[in-house]
């Protein structure tokens, strides 16, 4: 390509099998940068409010960024975003691996896919051309197996397969889709509105080049990157266990959620703990484009009794609670079988852990019976249930179909009785990480377009240390002072706005956490001299943030047209009440304060505080004029 | 003695990757002495366990003495990724 971008963005329309290209000017990468920018420009130009996110009318977007492709560490991710099957919201996920950077290689920054194929298809594109091709003898296989058909057709042993299962196919409103069998665009059922298009795969393969604006620079900060990720305290033991290693910390601070978040503890935690699973279980790491950090930990099983594919991965921090300790499940060959079926099946293992939890609990407490659950007993601590209980949500079979529209609507059918302990905010389930111990993390839950997120904005434990190279990080902001993470109040709120500009801006730039600043190795500085060097750019730490900014507010104003308001932004009753064992024990969310504090997020954001929505005065600061002018 | 355990990954900080080492301890002193005499500078830290006990390390606890018998924990970051 003649610079740092195609300029070129591929439209498919699958109803019609039509494919167009749309070329954009300078001025659009600018404003935008990528990621969710790109994807929200189209999903606010493109999708019509109101439409039902399964039905043909829903925008697809997958999108890379100005950065994607450069050949510095954790600069390799790309956003898959649309209407949200299981929120009714805006739907976003992102991932790392190698999709994104081959994408952009075979020539496009973004892909729009709007309609809906007749019959099964999938897309390639090979350097620059595009192909609908049939996938009628894919359809219904797993992730693994599609990825084997599509390289060996297409006679590619190096072709991107991002992919979606039979999960996604059976319309499992919590489907997500995969690169490379490991990388999953997890959250918001992305996957569901693959399938809802009748398309099993999109395969990229690109030799082209970029041309960078300084090469030397973007050469320099690579070398960075690379001799950081050795020695640096972010990453240098990411390599050893991955977000794996968390599994202790989160115990011993009581905040490992158990039981369906009722505790903060799990007595089994060593069984689960990322140390455990690489001596018993570990076969190496691996790591996604140019990344030196190489994080993903690796599992291998092969008894006579269970076979765990290393094809599939391993399973992080997210899914050794999920479908561990929040299970009351000490087996950990269960909890690397779980991880592999749902990638195999294409399943999100935070929402398919947090529904089995709930489904539980519900019988537990009598909302569910034996009648209901086709005679399946449910309880915590049974490994083989979790597996069956996969399955079955993944083919819609029995109990499974009820349990594949998610925690919200299950709860919905179920009775009023059981919202007080259905864990979701917007109707995707809470993931990993408990808010009671850390009240920046409520905000982001209920905050968050997309429901339950916790790559919102900071958590305070990782910057409560102030000698702790995360809290150095982030001075250049004006945060001089670390917060205890129970406090609430201006100084929390101010805190948090300024690092969820941080957190849009590298979800927008397509940049993994452990990059950048606060989590991640390269300074802020360091950032803005990257973009610099690729793009040319004069920029600013100023023009980028407030890019990260403005997409914070085009999500909110895609929900604020769907209906919502600050009523959603809420949070699961149970974060109300004291925390039943662990060092947290008894600790709860103080409701009156974290509503004012709210009111005060709002007001700091420049949006109406009644409604919880971008005032235009803020759309208009932001280059937003088209939204402003539609909103009034 | 002073037992200083270096949890989950936080062994990558102790030379032959042990999970535990145990300092002489002749007389108290602080917390950032300690730290000092295994390699760290407490940048590397997410958060210490004294005695069981989690300590504020918002302004001053590195400064902390440490006594003859005491437990150290040192834990990863938690949060993010």
């Amino acid at each position: 390509m003649d610079g740092f971008v195609n300029k070129r963005i591929l439209k498919v329309d699958l109803t019609e099998r039509k494919i167009v290209i749309e070329e954009k000017d300078e001025l659009f990468y600018r404003t935008y940068l990528g990621g969710k920018g790109i994807a929200l420009y189209y999903l606010l130009k493109e999708l019509e409010p109101g439409i039902d996110p399964l039905s043909p009318q829903n925008v697809l977007v997958v999108a890379t960024s100005v950065l994607t492709g450069t050949p510095v560490g954790t600069v390799c991710r790309y956003t898959v975003a649309a209407k949200s099957p299981l929120t009714g919201a805006y739907g976003e996920s992102e991932a790392g691996g190698f999709f994104g950077p081959e994408m952009k290689l075979a020539g496009f920054d973004a892909i729009v896919i709007t309609g809906k194929s007749d019959r099964p298809v999938y897309l390639a594109i090979i350097n620059k051309k595009v192909e609908i091709r049939e996938a009628s003898h894919i359809w219904g296989k797993i992730t693994g197996e599609t990825q084997d058909i599509i390289r060996q057709e297409l006679d590619l042993k190096n072709a991107r397969v991002l992919t979606i299962g039979p999960g996604a196919e059976n319309l499992v409103r919590y489907a997500c889709l995969l690169n490379e069998l490991g990388h999953a665009n997890g959250r918001t059922g992305m996957g569901a509105v693959m399938g809802s298009k009748n398309l099993k795969a999109i395969v990229v393969k690109g030799n082209d080049r970029i041309a960078f604006a300084q090469k030397e620079k973007v050469q320099e900060i690579a070398r960075f990157m690379a001799a950081e990720a050795k020695t640096n305290p972010l990453s240098k033991s990411l390599n050893e266990l991955g977000t794996a290693g968390s599994i202790p910390g989160k115990q011993k601070s009581g905040m490992l959620p158990t039981s369906n978040f009722k505790e903060g503890a799990f007595e089994d935690f060593e069984k689960i703990s990322g140390l455990t699973m690489m001596n018993k279980i570990g076969k190496g790491n691996k790591g996604c484009w140019a990344c030196p950090i190489r994080c993903k930990m690796v599992v291998e099983v092969d008894t006579p009794e269970i076979l765990v594919d290393s094809r599939y991965g391993g399973p992080e921090y997210e899914t050794l609670a999920s479908f561990g300790s929040l299970l009351l499940n000490g087996d950990l060959i269960s909890i690397a079988k779980a991880h592999e079926l749902c990638n195999k099946y294409s399943l999100d293992t935070i929402s398919t852990g947090v529904t089995i939890a709930f489904a539980i609990e519900c019988y537990e407490k009598g909302f569910l019976t034996s009648s209901e659950t086709d005679g399946l007993e449910l309880k915590y601590g049974d490994a083989s249930l979790i597996l069956k209980l996969i399955e079955m949500i993944a083919n819609r079979q029995g109990l499974g179909d009820l349990l594949a529209e998610g925690v919200k609507k299950v709860s919905e059918k179920l009775g009023p009785e059981t919202k007080e302990f259905a864990m979701e905010v917007k109707g995707q389930e809470a993931p990993m990480h408990d808010v009671r111990g850390r009240v920046s993390l409520a905000y982001a839950y209920a905050f968050s377009p997309i429901g339950a997120d916790h790559l919102v904005s900071v958590q305070e434990t990782l910057v409560e240390n102030k000698e702790g190279m995360p809290f150095k990080n982030i001075s250049c902001l004006g945060i001089l002072e670390p917060l205890d993470k129970m406090e609430y109040g201006p100084k929390k709120i101010r805190q948090f706005y300024y690092l969820m500009n941080v957190f849009s801006l590298l979800n927008t730039l397509c940049i993994c956490n452990f990059g950048v600043a606060p989590r991640g190795i390269m300074p802020l500085g360091k950032l803005v001299e990257l973009v610099e060097g690729v793009t040319g750019w004069q920029t600013s730490l100023w023009e980028l943030l407030k890019a990260g900014e403005r997409t914070v507010n085009m999500a909110r104003s895609f929900n604020a047209r769907e209906g919502f308001n600050r009523e959603q932004d809420n949070l699961p009753a149970r974060f109300f009440q004291g925390m039943e064992n662990g060092r947290l024990e008894g600790l709860k969310l103080d409701e009156e304060k974290f509503r004012q504090d709210m009111d005060l997020l709002y007001e700091m954001l420049g949006w109406d505080v009644s409604t919880g929505n971008p005032k235009a005065a803020k759309l208009y600061e932001l280059g937003l004029d088209w939204i402003a002018e539609e909103t009034l | 003695m002073i037992t200083i355990k270096f949890a989950s990954d936080m062994y990558v900080y102790t030379p032959d990757k042990k999970a535990t080492i145990a300092l002489p301890c002749n007389h108290p002193r602080p917390l950032r002495d300690i730290l000092g005499e295994v390699g760290l500078t407490g940048a590397e830290i997410g958060f210490v366990l004294l005695n069981n006990q989690m300590l504020n390390l918002l302004s001053r606890d590195f400064d902390i003495l440490i006594q003859d018998n005491d437990v150290i924990e040192l834990y990863p970051f938690i949060g993010g990724g």
